[in-house]
């Protein structure tokens, strides 16, 4: 990794942190509201998004919610950091909706 | 607050009304009497000419009320009984609060009458529309209109719609009578 | 709204009323004298005005105040984890969603819609679930307390639920 500043418009990260957040999540990126703040310095994000989970009863669930989406946040928090070169003092994230998939397991 | 404390709380915030609309209306016309009053009582004290009233008036028309006064004074009056009636009378909402486990389950009366009304149709084997329901606070009241030539036993419908009702175990407990009209109908 | 606000929201009701009607009592004796009460000053003093004055904007600033105190708190998330590097909200929506798909296959259910509110500083989920005429209660209790147990898991934590079941919108009301 070559250190070094990038320019970016604020318009233009705010997609590329909507894009991040979208593939995290696994929702599509026009489902996902970012906005961006300056915190003491540092770059706060807060976004606002929908989030993919399986039905309420289904086998096999895995890990609750609040578990995936604070592992989402540091994946967000990471992505940030090496793509834009942001330093990031925190990612708040807002389920605003669920989107429920079956799960189809491939063998 | 412990979950159960918490629950008959929910429960009776849902099957009762808090009485704070009335309140509000209420206080929206104490809002406005009191701005006038204190319109006119400034503009006295400032020396100024009144609004409508000077306040010395307002007092020679209450100290020797005439037509006007007395009319609006007995307006007042039923006014003030009706608050005084709302703050007594209880306030259902027409709902009855169903024991389980956990949730706090409330349910509306509409959909309790339906509920009983479908148990007696179903064990007199009539139409629909041969059963009425009218659930009330602490009784459900159930007419049934039988076909002529099938004869049906009231005190065993009532039998089972009381089974049903204390299974889902009400807050209030409501008791159950189903009557079978006198007369039939002929096609079934 | 706590009980005490339920029971003070009465008191202040029937307190207004008396107000109301002593004001009446007061008039009407005035006009066809019952009892010897001393007659109001005939003319007002100007201290005394500017007191009425005060006293109105009392008034007008404490009902003010108690309208704006209402408000159930309708905050609707439905849990919140907090942090410093960053927090994580789960809005009442996420539930209803998760609700919806999962009683799709009970026909009693027509349909379902949540809200959270917060009492104290707990948040609390209120359901409602809007059903067919003659549904069965027990079959639509037992289908929305399984949700709400699955809803548990998920969340991660065991959140207050209330469950309101409703008619459909045309039902008749058939109460006394």
């Amino acid at each position: 990794m070559v250190a070094g500043r990038v320019a970016i418009t604020q318009r233009a990260l705010e997609r590329t942190v909507m894009a991040i957040a979208a593939g995290h999540l696994r929702v599509p990126v026009k489902a996902v509201r970012v906005s961006l703040a300056d915190d003491s310095g540092l770059l706060a994000v807060a976004v606002t998004a929908p989030v993919r989970t399986a039905p309420l009863r289904s086998p096999g669930r895995g890990d609750g919610m609040v578990t995936v989406v604070q592992g989402a946040r540091g994946g967000i928090r990471d992505d940030i950091t090496t793509i834009t070169g942001r330093t990031v003092s925190r990612v708040s994230i807002t389920v605003s909706r669920a989107e429920v998939v079956e799960e189809k397991r491939v063998k | 607050m412990s979950e159960p404390k918490l629950y008959r709380r929910l429960v009776r915030r849902s099957l009762h009304r808090s009485r704070s609309a009335a309140i509000i209306a209420a206080l929206v016309g104490v809002i406005l009497v009191a701005a006038y009053v204190g319109t006119e009582a400034t503009l006295a004290a400032l020396g100024r000419g009144p609004l409508l009233v000077t306040p010395d008036a307002v007092l020679a028309s209450v100290e020797n009320p005439e037509q006007l006064v007395l009319v609006v004074a007995a307006a007042a009056a039923l006014v003030g009984l009706s608050l005084i009636v709302l703050a007594l009378v209880p306030g259902r909402r027409g709902r009855h609060h169903v024991a389980s486990d956990r949730l706090a389950v409330v349910v509306d009366d509409a959909v309790l009458a339906g509920a009983i009304g479908r148990v007696v149709r179903r064990e007199a084997a009539v139409a629909e529309s041969r059963v009425r329901t009218v659930v009330g606070a602490r009784r459900a009241t159930v007419s049934v209109t039988p076909t002529s030539g099938l004869p049906l036993n009231a005190d065993a419908l009532t039998a089972s719609a009381t089974r049903y009702l204390d299974a889902l175990e009400l807050s209030p407990a409501v008791r159950a009578n189903v009557s079978v009209s006198a007369s039939g109908v002929v096609g079934s | 709204m706590t009980r005490t606000n339920r029971l003070f929201n009465r008191i202040f009701l029937a307190l207004i009323g008396l107000v109301l009607i002593a004001g009446a009592a007061w008039i009407a004796n005035r006009a066809y004298p019952v009892l010897a009460i001393p007659a109001l000053p005939g003319q007002l003093s100007t201290n005394l005005l500017w007191i009425i004055v005060a006293a109105s904007a009392a008034v007008i600033v404490l009902s003010v105040a108690w309208i704006a105190t209402r408000g159930r708190g309708r905050q609707n998330t439905v849990l919140y984890v907090g942090g410093e590097d960053g927090t994580v909200s789960i809005d009442a929506r996420v539930a209803s969603d998760l609700i919806t798909e999962d009683l799709s296959a009970v026909n009693d259910v027509s349909s379902v819609s949540a809200s959270a509110f917060r009492v104290g500083r707990e948040p609390v989920l209120e359901v409602r679930v809007n059903t067919r005429r003659g549904a069965d209660l027990r079959t639509v209790i037992t289908s929305v307390s399984g949700s709400i147990d699955e809803l548990d898991a998920v969340l991660e934590k065991r959140i207050p639920v209330v469950l309101h079941v409703r008619g459909s919108s045309s039902a008749a009301r058939l109460t006394k």
